[in-house]
């Protein structure tokens, strides 16, 4: 196991690095620092931002603590935090994080908490989760089942586009769940997807909006400005 | 709790209401069952009218609702009428219609008007009745729910037509948390300051189309700027540089489109807060008192009051109303009920 308190006290300073120290993960504590580093991590205001190295070390080492008994909270806050983590320091923490989820349960956590990480870091856990997800059908885009597809779309798996073009289908007629999964989908934009997008891309039909059904955006509103993006993956 | 032992006294009536400070009770709900005449159809009138609790929870007879999280206490006050003295009011006894959602974690009373406290155990809803001598007295409603908290983004969308606002992060965390702590939500809040895009439009535009556009472009923008939007929602201020569009908040992306829901705002003044407390409840699947249009989140009766308006008669300050002006709406539009504690989105 790497050791996460040299990274932390070679990159945090030194106020934080004591913090970290004297914060167990299930201290009360622990949630606002997490919070904290991760603030200043990506967004410092008027402070010099924190080095992207020292957010890593710091969730390595809460990773690395968490047992099957810590409080869902705790481990939402890390798994939530991971996701901010740069680009450079992720390999310093991704066989941490895959270990981490040998120790978790996904009945804990809301599915896009738990699966969101697995996505951003390529960590494969299909064969403990396709026994979870036989026969498995998408009934609405809060279904641990649409994060799992989404999940496996990130993978390559061809099953996950079966899923969501089967949901996607049945759910066409109704115009707000329809956005609703679309707008679900423009936060992962893997590549795969976009037939999905250019599929609704025309569709004028409007959804819920504030003022009642039909004042809500269209597929077409939706789907148009993601097609657009250059941040396909 | 026990059977009620026969009693040589009992009050005839009890209520409940909320009390004075906040910190002690979540959300307090004495509306949705708000009688349709007052003075007679609530179940303390007349004090010796036989009372039970009625087979559907959301009669309007007066009864109030109260909100607590699993494993949280909250505190209401009790009353008693008619033979409410100390030896009468001792042999009052409580009990749980299901004490596997709700119990009361007060065991006796000895007086009037004084604190009464009920433990959350399971998310549901229960009852809480008040009995003596076999007689029941009265009777309070509990909404309980494990509680939650969501993750939320908030940034400046700085374009050549809007500018960086002006909020003070905690401050607005504090206020949105001081409201949906009656939903027993906690949101906490990211900032990522200022996320600089190119502006689709000519020029200032807050349509839903530009607004949705926008959005699109300052997600990838974020992590390109190594702030990147990781948050299930969004709350995106994206201010006029010149005159205010006077459109105060906007949810493009429709009411409760589910995660990834966001919401713009061209005002980062005072009210701002209050708007965006209201934005965030659109996201989160709540509806304006007139566009409840499948009727789950306002009672019927509340409905046929509106009048084309978008303001309770019976609940001014409902969080998700009109009421206004902006200037007051930071202290007074913050109140949510029962149907809207069931409705919110708690992910």
């Amino acid at each position: 196991m790497a050791d996460y308190m040299d990274t932390i006290n070679a990159t945090c300073p030194m106020e934080i690095a004591s913090e970290i120290a004297a914060t167990p993960l299930d201290a009360p504590e622990f949630l606002s620092l997490a919070r904290g580093i991760e603030q200043k991590a990506v967004y410092a205001g008027d402070d010099p931002t924190l080095d992207p190295a020292c957010l890593a070390g710091f969730l390595g080492h809460a990773m690395s603590n968490v047992k099957s008994s810590t409080d869902p909270e705790q481990v939402k806050t890390i798994l939530s935090a991971s996701l901010v983590v740069d680009d450079a320091s992720r390999d310093s923490i991704r066989a941490e994080l895959a270990e981490l989820y040998d120790r978790i349960s996904r009945d804990d956590l809301v599915p896009r908490v738990y699966f969101y990480p697995l996505m951003d870091y390529s960590i494969d856990r299909r064969e403990q989760l396709d026994p979870q997800f036989e026969d498995a059908r998408i009934a609405t885009r809060d279904d641990p089942e649409w994060y799992y597809a989404v999940y496996l779309v990130s993978l390559g798996d061809e099953r996950g586009l079966e899923m969501l073009d089967d949901v996607l289908t049945r759910t066409e007629q109704d115009v707000h769940n329809l956005n609703g999964m679309l707008i679900s989908l423009a936060e992962t934009p893997f590549k795969a997807l976009r037939p999905f997008f250019e599929r609704y891309a025309q569709d004028e039909r409007r959804g819920i909006g504030v003022d009642g059904p039909g004042t809500g955006p269209s597929p077409k509103e939706i789907a148009g400005p993601i097609l657009s993006q250059n941040s396909w993956r | 709790m026990p059977p009620s032992p026969a009693a040589t006294c009992c009050p005839q009536v009890s209520t409940f209401a909320k009390p004075a400070t906040q910190t002690v009770y979540f959300g307090y709900d004495d509306t949705t069952n708000q009688v349709a005449n007052a003075g007679a159809d609530e179940y303390w009138i007349p004090p010796t009218k036989a009372k039970s609790i009625p087979g559907n929870k959301e009669k309007r007879d007066g009864a109030a609702w109260v909100s607590v999280g699993k494993n949280e206490e909250t505190e209401v006050r009790i009353a008693f009428a008619g033979h409410s003295g100390a030896a009468c009011i001792g042999n009052v006894t409580f009990k749980s219609d299901n004490a596997a959602v709700a119990d009361v974690n007060t065991s006796s009373v000895s007086g009037s008007n004084v604190p009464f406290k009920i433990k959350g155990k399971s998310a549901g809803e229960c009852s809480i009745e008040v009995l003596c001598n076999g007689n029941t007295l009265g009777y309070i409603h509990v909404w309980c729910a494990s509680p939650a908290s969501i993750d939320i983004d908030v940034a400046s969308v700085v374009t050549a037509h809007s500018r960086s606002a002006s909020y003070v992060l905690a401050d607005l965390e504090s206020y949105i948390n001081n409201v949906y702590r009656d939903f027993r939500l906690t949101v906490n809040l990211k900032d990522k300051g200022d996320i600089a895009v190119k502006d689709p439009a000519s020029s200032y535009d807050s349509s839903r189309t530009n607004n949705i556009a926008l959005d699109a472009l300052v997600v990838p923008a974020a992590a390109k700027a190594k702030k990147p939007m990781t948050s299930p929602y969004r709350l995106l201020f994206y201010v006029s540089s010149g005159s205010h569009s006077g459109v105060l908040g906007r949810v493009p992306g429709g009411v409760g489109t589910g995660r990834s829901g966001y919401s713009f705002f061209d005002h980062d003044t005072n009210g701002a807060y209050n708007t965006m407390a209201h934005e965030l409840g659109h996201c989160l699947d709540l509806s304006h008192p007139l566009h409840d249009t499948d009727g789950d989140e306002f009672p019927a009766w509340q409905r046929a009051t509106l009048g084309g308006s978008n303001v309770i008669p019976a609940d001014e300050w409902n969080l998700m109303g009109y009421k206004g002006p902006v200037s007051q709406r930071g202290a007074n539009r913050i109140e949510v009920r029962y149907r809207q504690w069931k409705k919110v989105r708690r992910s």
